[in-house]
């Protein structure tokens, strides 16, 4: 898979779990566990109830279209919290096929 | 020379051999509160050969710690002991305070200098019985909490909130150094037994801040102690789904110490509100 910046993360996107992330699930909430990086990050509800839908299939238009039904919430406020929180995890190296902000590109 | 009987503290299991027989009194005053293990590392205290000033503590020709002045070894060999009975492959450890009664325990993990052996040693003089105020040792099968009784190590910052603790061994030179306190000093029924997590709260002393507690949820406390466990990255998933399963059955919160009885006065309430 080719890595995204950040910025070029959209919709269209299919995010994944970092395959050296080791997930903690505990009252909804998450701790994740970046075992190259020795690093723990924690997870709220919503960015919790994303990342386990992060399969690497389903792109993040489609996520936000399930949520929104589910929840019966907005599309468009789900879609913009969704793409923040996914941002938020490329930053930090969480997701394959993002490149964290910290390394330069190759 | 002077045989002491053997200690059990987590992973170590000592006895010392002491040429000075008032040093030889002072630290088994100082350790009485370890149980007696089935058999023991017998390590040896002595006079420097080369400079017969210092004291040393050595096995096997290697020093392991050894300083100029009684008080300051004793200092010593209570950091050595915390070095070595830490160990990942015995249990999983916090660098954390703990007190418990009647099997209830409330475990305070923070960094070095948050208060945490202050807080643990006001709750033991108020009534509760003494885990430890240096290491909490969870089982990493059953989560059960053994104690590690050592001496609680109070710092010359602390130690005018508890004047009645000084100990009678200091540093010649009176440069101001931490108190190794055996908990049977507090009270003579101070020693706890294993317990189960109750509570995790994580103090910070604040100077004259108002004493309270702040809310966090399960998640964000297994993040905070898994920071504060100690060689986590040996065994890094083990270790947090230990602690997860622990965090699990627990309240969390912070709690923010302006003042010592306050604080201690928030976690009696808790810890009352847990056997009811």
């Amino acid at each position: 898979m080719s890595e995204r910046t950040v910025d070029d993360v959209h919709g269209d996107f299919a995010p994944a779990r970092g395959a050296a992330v080791y997930t903690v699930e505990i009252d909804g909430e998450a701790v994740l566990l970046d075992e190259d990086a020795n690093r723990l990050h924690h997870l709220n509800h919503t960015a919790a109830l994303l990342w386990a839908c992060f399969d690497g299939d389903t792109a993040l238009a489609q996520l936000a279209t399930e949520i929104s039904e589910e929840l019966e919430l907005p599309y468009e406020s789900v879609l913009a919290e969704s793409l923040a929180v996914v941002r938020e995890l490329g930053r930090e190296g969480l997701l394959d096929g993002v490149r964290p902000e910290s390394e330069p590109e190759a | 020379m002077h045989l002491t009987r053997g200690y059990h503290a987590l992973a170590l299991d000592f006895s010392l051999e002491i040429e000075d027989d008032e040093l030889a009194e002072h630290l088994e005053w100082l350790f009485d509160a370890f149980d007696e293990p089935e058999s023991s590392v017998c390590y040896e205290v002595a006079s420097d050969p080369d400079d017969p000033e210092r004291l040393v503590l050595r096995r096997d020709g290697v020093v392991e710690t050894s300083a100029s002045d009684r008080a300051l070894f004793t200092q010593g060999l209570v950091q050595w002991i915390n070095r070595i009975a830490v160990d990942p492959e015995y249990a999983v450890m916090s660098h954390a305070g703990g007190v418990e009664r009647d099997g209830v325990a409330c475990v305070f993990p923070a960094d070095p200098e948050s208060g945490k052996t202050t807080l643990t040693t006001g709750l033991v003089r108020a009534g509760y019985s003494y885990l430890t105020d240096e290491a909490v040792s969870f089982d990493w099968d059953t989560g059960e909490i053994e104690p590690f009784p050592k001496p609680l190590s109070i710092d010359p910052g602390s130690q005018y909130l508890f004047p009645e603790l000084r100990p009678s061994l200091e540093v010649r030179d009176e440069t101001p150094t931490q108190w190794q306190v055996p908990p049977r000093a507090i009270r003579s029924d101070a020693v706890g037994g294993r317990s189960r997590a109750r509570f995790v709260i994580f103090p910070k002393y604040t100077a004259d801040a108002e004493t309270r507690l702040e809310p966090l949820t399960r998640a964000e406390a297994l993040v905070e102690m898994a920071k504060n466990t100690f060689r986590f990255r040996e065994h890094p998933r083990r270790s947090l789904d230990a602690l997860a399963d622990v965090i699990r059955d627990v309240e969390c919160a912070r709690l923010v110490v302006g003042d010592l009885d306050d604080a201690c006065g928030i976690v009696d309430e808790l810890m009352h509100r847990a056997v009811k």
